[in-house]
């Protein structure tokens, strides 16, 4: 059975179904599992990648941020590991804290115990037992130990003291208590045993000693070896402090040799301490005895003794005090130095004359000097005291000798001092007088270190520009110009050259120097004054000019004539003066240098007189000019001149000489002429016709030159030199020579056919003061005049020969005429019939500026200018001169053919409008209104702008209630076509009977403020005189009378029929007051109260 | 003055002047250099010999009176050390509105620098005769009597900007 029931199993196909289902389970969740743990070991993966990749990630960054913190992060680690530290100390000192309050209770709980005990004790007095515990409690109150270890004292609340001996005999411990002093006798408040224990060979071990104080006393005992009372000393103080004391070992020089420690005590009470010594004799005795008491202003509240370690510490601080405080003197003192001495640096002004024996210094002599501003020769002020003069009673203290160096005021004192100082040095060591110094002590003190050298170079050279000093060592000298090169600064080199003297200077050096750099003044200076040589230069620097190699030709040839000259006139170069002795010589050397014939070392090819040549091409004209100023020698002159002749006149081709030149040539030696030199009369035709002739130079140049040779030849009036002018169109020249001549009209005509001063020729009639001589030729050649300029030319014959302008008008053709017109308006006062053509032309020529014409001006003739303004088709211009001429009809038509054409090409109607409404508006009511303004409703109507057909309306002239009559006739007569129109006619109406409302206001205004004026003047009162104007009888009590605002009264017959008769006395009277004009009514108040 | 308005100023010119003072006439030897710049280094060869020297500026220019003072300076420190000079503001006729150099300006220049002052006015001859009478009057007397034989050299340093319009 058991086998069938197997069989199942056996037949199963498969041999794994053997296995235990179970298994295969398991199998299925194992296999489920592997998918998780799959899952999960991908995960893994994932994870560890991700971790990998933030790790790498977060290292970069820890790398980045520790290269960027790095040394932070050192720095900082000292305050971390501090945290910690700190961290530490406060667990530690909380748990110190939690210790101390558990102290703190235990000695609570202990006082308490005290109190309770002491309670009970007394409370049991009757039984008196005492509890030796309660004892043992009590001693730990206050007990100090000794040197001995089985000795130690303490004392109890009651203020004995008791001596506790600890005892161990066979392993038990036992203490046995002695009293030392007892509560009744006082309190004791303290208690100090002396230890020793650090002093092992002191005499005094194996002793103890204790000291007690209580509120009044201190008391010191020896407890070992024998019981004995040392001191008691009571002290008497306010018992508000407690006692002190305190112990210390104290070295005491007993003598010179030997020096002994003893204990000292110190006791502190209130304000006071007192120090008691305990001494041990030979024999073991001991004694206690008082040293000192010190008394302080406080109350002591703690007395210890500082141990050495302190004192030193102590001392170490105050020592660094001291330090500081010695810095800070130290400092003080050198800022005081540093302002003495910048004080000194100062200069001061020093009297030329000793303060003590009045005698003036002389150039050797040494001085001292005070800041005061008095000075002393050495020797005075070294003895003064000896012999006191008067004079020096007045002499400040401070400057009494003794307080005076011996050394005289010198710069070594400050030559230690910064560079900065050498600029004030040096200008002291000059100022004083001192150059010695300046070149010896300082100049070797900076001679080696470059900056300072500079620095004193610089100021050195500053002096010499300021012309302070002008003698230098000559290797001073050497330096500072090296220096001035090195560092590029050749002006100032030049500069310094020419300020010093000759004898400082490197000759060579400088040469070389300035012919490098072109430095021509200081190459010439050197060679005048070191070499007393004047030709040289010349001869280096001509050729130099000639070749005009140099950059700065002109500079170099202006140079050149300056020095020539100089050298002429016997002055220096370029300054000061030639000695007089020399000065024949160097004019000499000089005139034979300029006309040597040829130079030194020539080639064949050199022409004759290069030099002469060089500085005639360079400037003729300046050259000439320098020798004029130098007044050279008579026999130099002609030999000069004859030179001067050959080359200009007889030069080969190549070296040719302009006209101008050669001209200027002539006319200098023309001008300096003297007695007994001749120039042969041919040279000047010679000359005259290269001038006239020649056509290798400008006009204006030899112009200039035939000019200066006839004024120097004194030819101005001659007619054969205008013949040739002319011939050769001079025409400056000719003006020159006309004027001379006085030939005003001729000049004119030159000045008109020189193309270059054409321009002029108005200029000069203005200011012209021959103007009536020029009257006939400006008439004769106008159209010349106008050619040049046609405005200019009307203004000028229109402002100084308004007389002949029509004339001159009439010869002119139509368009020059114009230009001429324009300038004559411009100054005004034409005549009419030159205005009527000048508003023809412009017609023709700038119809623009018609139209403000006709409408300014009044003088012209309109018919010729309407005829024109026709021809030329001016509208509106025509539209004016009608209007002037009356015929508003024709000026209408005219205006409004404007319009409608403006209309019709939506061209500008509103200007167009205007002109119409402005010429309605001037006719009035001349128009026509069938013609003009129904036609031109009619037009704008259609126009339909409201704008334009309110400016129409707007016209005052316009008589509408007609108009529309004739408007309406005159088209369909539908009212509802001229909306526009009505609406328009109803606006002008409001607006008109507005206008009228407001006139009507004012007239009433008016009117009232007329009458209350006259009621004010009705109301104000006047003098009657008491009898009739008229029978000059007085008036009776009932007599009636009629009075006048002009003071006269009558009576009322008299009043009413003086015409009648007369009486003589009244032919005085005004006639406004006769009783014609008088109301019958006589003027009384009645009428007022009305 | 009719005559200058036809010459451009470019070079140095060479006029003579005669001046009347109490019974002496003196002839002045001229010489108008031209102030432009270039021609500037030639200037020491007509002052080094100069008696005299007129240095003009323009009174409508305040550049050009700077300019007047730099000559001030190069005539005090290398003409001959008696040299008289004068300074003159020139177109002294022009409105005030023009101005640009005050009368006070230039007064107190030339009293602070010793020399003579006038404002003048080369187109209406406005104080030019008067300048030159004393400049004659503060010549060395001995010269004054020398009378026609002196050689007295002006130069008139005048800016190339005013130079074109002294007619």
């Amino acid at each position: 059975m058991a086998g069938d029931s197997t069989e199942p199993f056996e037949e199963s196909p498969e041999p794994e179904s053997d296995l235990d289902p179970r298994i295969q389970i398991e199998l299925e969740a194992l296999n489920n599992a592997t998918d998780d743990i799959n899952k999960l070991e991908m995960e893994l993966d994932e994870s560890n990648t991700t971790f990998r990749m933030l790790m790498n990630e977060s290292t970069r960054r820890l790398k980045i941020l520790n290269r960027q913190l790095g040394s932070c992060i050192e720095r900082a680690r000292p305050y971390y590991e501090a945290l910690e530290i700190a961290k530490q100390a406060q667990q530690e000192c909380q748990k110190a804290a939690v210790k101390f309050q558990r102290a703190n209770e235990i000695h609570q709980a202990a006082k308490e115990t005290v109190a309770l005990a002491e309670a009970r004790f007394l409370s049991k007095q009757h039984e008196w037992k005492f509890d030796s515990a309660w004892q043992e409690m009590l001693n730990n109150a206050i007990i100090k130990f000794t040197d001995s270890t089985q000795i130690a004292v303490c004392s109890d609340t009651g203020g004995s003291v008791f001596q506790l001996s600890f005892k161990r005999t066979l392993g038990v411990r036992s203490v046995e208590s002695k009293c030392l002093f007892s509560g009744s006798r006082g309190e004791v408040c303290a208690i100090e045993p002396l230890i020793l224990s650090n002093l092992p060979s002191h005499p005094l071990q194996g002793n103890i000693i204790l000291a007690m104080a209580t509120l009044s006393k201190v008391i010191i005992v020896s407890i070992k070896p024998t019981m004995r009372v040392l001191l008691t000393r009571s002290v008497q103080v306010s018992p508000v402090s407690l006692p002190l004391l305190s112990w210390q070992f104290v070295i005491i020089q007993v003598s010179e040799s030997s020096r002994i420690m003893d204990p000292v005590l110190a006791f502190a009470r209130d304000n006071t301490i007192y120090f008691f010594q305990v001494c041990v004799f030979e024999n073991g005795k001991t004694q206690v005895s008082m040293l000192q008491q010190v008394r302080v202003d406080y109350c002591i509240m703690s007395c210890h003794w500082m141990n050495p370690g302190c004192l030193f510490e102590k001392c170490k601080h105050e020592q660094a005090m001291l330090q500081s405080s010695l810095e800070s003197l130290r400092s003080d003192l050198h800022d005081d130095l540093a302002a003495t001495i910048r004080q000194a640096q100062r200069g001061f002004l020093v009297k030329p004359e000793c303060a003590q024996c009045n005698l003036e210094y002389s150039l050797n002599s040494k001085l001292v000097a005070f800041t005061c501003g008095h000075s002393f020769h050495h020797e005075c002020a070294n003895a003064p005291s000896n012999n006191p003069p008067s004079s020096t009673a007045t002499t400040p203290l401070t400057c009494t000798p003794n307080t005076v160096s011996t050394t005289p005021f010198t710069c070594t004192l400050c030559t230690t001092w910064r560079d900065l100082d050498i600029n004030l040095i040096c200008q002291f060591c000059v100022d004083f007088g001192l150059p010695d110094k300046m070149w010896g002590e300082v100049w070797r003190s900076v001679e080696h270190i470059t900056s300072s050298r500079n620095i004193f170079l610089r100021s050195v050279e500053a002096l010499l520009l300021k012309e302070k000093i002008t003698q230098i060592p000559a290797d001073v000298m050497q330096q500072l110009l090296l220096y001035q090169q090195t560092t590029g600064r050749y002006q100032s080199l030049e500069q310094s050259v020419l300020c010093a003297d000759i004898d400082c200077l490197d000759i060579e050096l400088v040469l070389s120097a300035s012919k490098e750099h072109h430095l021509y003044d200081a190459y010439i200076s050197v060679w005048n004054r070191g070499m007393q040589d004047f030709v040289t230069p010349l001869q280096v620097l001509l050729p130099q000019l000639a070749s005009g190699e140099a950059e700065d030709t002109s500079s170099l040839g202006n140079k050149l004539l300056v020095y020539i000259s100089c050298c002429l006139s016997g002055r220096g170069y370029p300054r000061g003066e030639i000695e007089e002795a020399k000065r024949p010589t160097v004019r000499q050397q000089v005139c034979q240098c300029l006309c040597m014939q040829h130079t030194p070392n020539a080639s064949d090819d050199e022409p004759s007189y290069p030099y002469l040549r060089t500085l005639l091409k360079f400037n003729t004209r300046e050259f000439l000019n320098a020798l004029a100023i130098a007044q050279l020698p008579s026999s130099f002159q002609q030999r000069l001149f004859d030179v001067l002749i050959s080359i200009t006149l007889n030069s080969d081709k190549q070296y040719l000489f302009k006209p101008s030149e050669v001209g200027y040539v002539f006319a200098f030696i023309s001008r300096n002429l003297t007695r007994g030199i001749t120039v042969e009369d041919k040279h000047l035709h010679n000359v005259l016709h290269l001038l006239t002739s020649s056509t290798l130079e400008e006009l204006d140049a030899r112009q200039d030159a035939f000019l200066e040779v006839i004024k120097a030849k004194d030819m101005l009036h001659e007619d054969s030199v205008v013949e040739m002018a002319r011939a050769a169109e001079f025409y400056k020249v000719c003006s020159v020579l006309h004027e001379e001549r006085g030939e005003h009209s001729l000049l004119l005509k030159c000045l008109l056919l020189d193309n270059t001063r054409k321009s002029r020729v108005f200029d000069f009639i203005a200011e012209s003061s021959h103007k009536a001589s020029l009257e006939h030729f400006i008439v004769q050649n106008i159209q010349h005049f106008v050619d040049v300029d046609g405005v200019k030319a009307g203004v000028t014959v229109q402002s100084y020969f308004p007389h002949v302008f029509t004339e001159a008008l009439s010869s002119l053709p139509e368009r020059a005429k114009f230009a001429f017109l324009q300038g004559g308006m411009e100054v005004g006062n034409l005549p009419t019939d030159s205005v009527t053509k000048y508003i023809q032309l412009c017609c023709q020529y700038e119809p623009d500026k018609v139209l403000s014409l006709v409408r300014s001006r009044n003088d012209f003739k309109i018919t010729p200018v309407l005829e024109s303004v026709r021809q030329y088709q001016l509208e509106e211009a025509e539209a004016m001169l009608l209007e002037k001429s009356g015929d508003f009809q024709g000026a209408f038509d005219i205006l409004f053919r404007r319009l409608q054409g403006a209309i019709q090409s939506s061209g500008n109607i509103e200007a167009a409008t205007e002109s119409v409404v402005a010429l309605g508006q001037a006719a009035g009511d001349k128009l026509n209104a069938q013609t003009t303004w129904l036609p031109l409703l009619q037009c704008l109507h259609r126009l339909e702008s409201h704008e334009t057909l309110k400016r129409i309306l707007s016209c005052p002239n316009l008589n509408l209630a007609s108009e529309f009559h004739l408007l309406l006739k005159h088209t369909s007569g539908r009212l509802g076509d001229f909306r526009t129109l009505i609406t328009g006619l109803f606006e002008k109406c409001k607006h008109e009977q507005a206008m009228l409302q407001s006139s009507l206001e004012s007239l009433r205004s008016d009117l009232h403020d007329d009458l209350a004026a006259t009621i004010q003047q009705a109301q104000r009162g006047f003098l009657v005189k008491p009898e009739c104007a008229q029978c000059n009888l007085e008036y009776s009590l009932n007599s009636k009378l009629v009075a006048f605002t002009c003071g006269h009264s009558f009576h009322h017959e008299c009043a009413n029929a003086p015409s009648n008769n007369p009486p003589s006395s009244t032919a005085t009277t005004p006639l406004t007051c006769t009783p014609n004009t008088v109301s019958t009514t006589p003027l009384t108040c009645t009428l007022c109260t009305t | 003055m009719a005559q200058i308005w036809l010459k451009d100023r470019v070079d140095s010119a060479f006029i003579t002047q005669t001046v009347c003072l109490d019974d002496v006439t003196i002839r002045f030897e001229i010489w108008d250099t031209a102030g432009q710049e270039r021609y500037h280094t030639l200037a020491p060869m007509y002052y080094r010999n100069a008696q005299a020297a007129i240095i003009v500026y323009d009174i409508t220019n305040q550049d050009t009176f700077g300019r007047a003072k730099s000559w001030v300076k190069e005539l005090q420190r290398m003409a001959p050390p008696n040299i008289v000079i004068a300074l003159a503001g020139n177109k002294a006729d022009l409105p005030t509105s023009r101005r640009c150099v005050e009368y006070s300006e230039g007064e107190a220049y030339a009293e602070e620098n010793g020399l003579l002052f006038m404002e003048t006015s080369a187109k209406t001859a406005m104080n030019v005769n008067e300048i030159f009478v004393e400049i004659a009057k503060k010549l060395p007397k001995k010269e004054v009597n020398n009378g026609q034989g002196g050689r007295r050299l002006v130069e008139t340093a005048e800016a190339p900007k005013t130079s074109n319009c002294c007619k």
